[in-house]
């Protein structure tokens, strides 16, 4: 066991810290994060400056973290124009990766996934969204609800059903399908007023007959709701790197303000010790969790147990940090940037599903693990 | 709780669901109107403490925490600014030219913004003229900073006057919470200043509106629970409504329970000290975790400013930094308990 990164890790981690401090400056991320705007000036020099590496899972989540850590909304908006890529990689045949992936990888394009829908949420069988066959293509109708690049995407994996649903198995009869946002009928809202991450891009998404070419078929017919569940154990992953970067960054300013800031021996109150020790705590502890879980998971050997206890964990620990940041800096946390990491970290424990179906995924599976333990 | 109160109760709520409700989106995104400023006016609860001569309504203790309750219940910002006008500036402008203002803001033609940060950190936040004309003094992170007047602190950092100044307008910055009347900087006049006292005044007049402060988060608590509780109500998940599931059904009641049990010590308490710090330490710690709650049973609903939850988060932040002064408050505290100087280390 060693809980060290590897050097290449390591001098990768202090390349992506030193990006973000440059560029993701205080007038920056309030500009974004005011306006409500998309950043595609970083998400390209972040490509350039190769901070994004798909082909290396480890990296990939380093750079998120690290990111995140300085500002949670530009570290997002230029780590998920490839959100949802996993699921063409693991189960789109070699022309679609060929011809929507590779586009993405060198920044010509970006993407996004669409699977939750108004008033669905974390339950994605109750999806209604529908496909329907007709000759060489796929009609599809319905809408989509909170889709990340839902606006600036060029296409979507998107989950629709394809057979009626069985009220008793109702996750069957789903498939995923590539959809452009160029193709006829479809179209979308941004949603405004976000709490935080409001540099990232989020809308509604209405599909208004919308014809799909069959071969955009992602995999099976019929298998949809078993590769997105197979993507969120993937990305939920990156989402604790996310949270446990917004929580690592409210601690670091923190102690910035603690040092450099605030009236005299603010440091030596035991209070404010105690406070930045639990912090410090849970900030390693989720990190040690998410470690494990991409440990599994990189290796192809994944494990969900771990993967939403990592998640579950970190989002309540960016959560937790955050406020505990705005309890310990008063009117500086108020009135400078830390109040921001307090709107974005509520965003982790809701998305990618929320932290009551981390716990509930975790139970299920003590329950089937105990069954088949000695 | 007697009848009066109830009769109290229900006049503010019906007057918030009245003139509020509908624009409680508008408040956050523009502010505070001149329409409600004078409506709350006419209602008496804009000076709800204040004395009748110049145009308060005089009522007791009990009553005002009604008002501030419910219309928190709403809007947040509308009750800071209610507690601001009774519990501050009430007790300050008392002579001359600043008790003729005092009718004024009381009667929603003005407006009154305080220097909060530098008089309740007790230091001189602002940075002489720099930044700003020869006459004018740049204050920073003023409560209410498009008022007409406000309340700062002098150059010497003692006293507490009264003066004109102009916002100086928040580039790409919305406040965390009371975005009603937001914090921004100001530029105050050098010159035209009314002496209002000493900054100890005012410190005094806030540690001694503990249970008011209370008053605030109660009804902040309030506002958010029974707006989860209506969508637990009607929002289903996996099949079932979000209310039939026992993680969702306990937190919520067992929240509810707190704040039935701190409403009926907010209002059986009158005038004690003590009583007024234990409702104040206990109601931050509700409001944050009553407020989260609300906005996570909403899921991602309520990550959107429309459906008026997560406002109630943000506010129950903002408050705690700006009325509830955190470690110096649950120093006060102790030292009550402990009856001597304690947590000091």
């Amino acid at each position: 066991m060693d809980f060290e990164l590897s050097d290449e890790l390591k001098d990768f981690r202090k390349m992506v810290r030193e990006f973000a401090l440059a560029e993701f400056t205080s007038e920056v991320a309030r500009k974004r994060d005011f306006e409500e705007s998309y950043p595609d000036d970083l998400r390209i020099k972040s490509l350039q400056k190769g901070i994004i590496d798909f082909a290396n899972p480890w990296k990939t989540m380093v750079a998120i973290e690290e990111l995140c850590r300085v500002d949670a909304g530009l570290g997002i908006s230029v780590t998920v124009p490839y959100f949802g890529a996993e699921v063409i990689m693991l189960f789109g045949n070699d022309s679609q990766k060929e011809k929507y992936l590779s586009e993405v990888n060198r920044g010509k394009k970006m993407m996004g996934l669409a699977v939750t829908e108004p008033g669905g949420g974390s339950d994605v069988a109750a999806n209604k969204t529908e496909a329907v066959k007709s000759g060489n293509k796929y009609i599809l109708n319905g809408s989509k609800m909170f889709i990340t690049n839902g606006q600036i995407a060029d296409f979507f994996v998107m989950l629709a059903r394809t057979s009626k649903a069985d009220p008793a198995k109702k996750h069957r009869g789903m498939s995923t399908f590539i959809v452009e946002s160029k193709f006829k009928g479809f179209s979308s809202n941004k949603l405004e007023g976000k709490l935080g991450v409001r540099a990232t891009n989020t809308a509604e998404l209405i599909l208004n007959n919308v014809e799909v070419p069959e071969e955009n078929l992602i995999g099976e017919e019929g298998k949809g709701f078993y590769y997105i569940m197979t993507f969120f154990n993937i990305s939920r992953v990156f989402v604790a790197a996310q949270a446990i970067g917004v929580a690592q960054g409210a601690l670091d300013r923190t102690l910035e303000y603690l040092k450099n800031n605030a009236p005299s021996g603010e440091m030596q109150n035991e209070y404010v010790q105690f406070t930045l020790s639990d912090m410090a705590t849970r900030i390693e502890a989720a990190r040690l969790l998410m470690y494990k879980a991409a440990s599994y998971l990189f290796q192809f050997k994944p494990n969900p147990t771990i993967t939403s206890m990592a998640k579950g964990y970190a989002s309540e620990t960016a959560v937790f940090a955050s406020e505990k940041a705005m309890e310990l800096t008063g009117l500086y946390g108020l009135s400078g940037d830390l109040e921001r990491y307090f709107r974005d970290a509520k965003i982790m424990e809701i998305w990618e599903g929320t932290s009551e179906v981390e716990k509930l995924i975790i139970a299920r599976m003590l329950e089937k693990e105990s069954d088949s333990s000695e | 709780m007697n009848d009066d109160l109830k009769l109290m109760k229900e006049t503010v709520r019906d007057f918030s669901a009245k003139n509020i409700e509908n624009i409680a989106l508008k408040i956050e995104r523009e502010g505070i109107d001149k329409d409600l400023l004078k409506k709350l006016a006419e209602q008496g609860f804009l000076g709800a403490t204040a004395p009748q001569e110049y145009g308060g309504s005089e009522l007791d203790g009990a009553s005002y925490r009604a008002i501030l309750e419910e219309l928190s219940s709403f809007s947040p910002s509308v009750g800071v600014l209610v507690f601001l006008y009774n519990s501050i500036a009430s007790k300050l402008l008392k002579k001359g030219k600043a008790a003729d203002y005092l009718k004024e803001i009381l009667s929603g033609e003005s407006t009154l913004g305080f220097g909060y940060g530098e008089i309740l950190e007790g230091y001189v936040n602002s940075t002489g003229n720099k930044g700003s004309d020869e006459n004018g003094i740049l204050k920073k992170d003023v409560i209410f900073p498009t008022a007409n007047k406000f309340i700062v602190l002098d150059e010497s950092g003692q006293n507490l006057i009264l003066t004109n100044g102009k916002i100086e307008k928040p580039k790409n910055k919305k406040t965390l919470g009371i975005r009603g009347l937001g914090i921004s900087d100001v530029t105050i006049e050098k010159s035209n200043n009314e002496k209002l006292g000493l900054r100890s005044d005012i410190v005094k007049a806030l540690e001694d509106s503990s249970l008011e402060i209370a008053a605030i988060y109660l009804g902040i608590i309030k506002g958010a629970l029974n707006k989860a509780i209506e969508y637990a109500k009607v929002r289903t998940t996996f099949d079932h409504y979000l209310k039939d599931y026992s993680p969702m059904a306990f937190s919520l009641s067992n929240l509810k329970a707190e704040e039935e049990l701190l409403r009926s010590y907010i209002y059986e308490s009158e005038n004690d000290y003590a009583r007024g710090l234990n409702a104040l330490i206990f109601s931050e710690s509700l409001s944050k975790r009553a407020t989260k709650q609300a906005l996570q049973t909403h899921g991602g609903y309520g990550y959107l400013e429309d459906f008026g939850v997560e406002k109630f988060y943000r506010d129950a932040m903002t408050i705690s930094t700006i009325l509830f002064r955190g470690r110096r408050d649950r120093k006060r505290l102790s030292d009550e308990v402990f009856g001597t100087e304690a947590g000091n280390l």
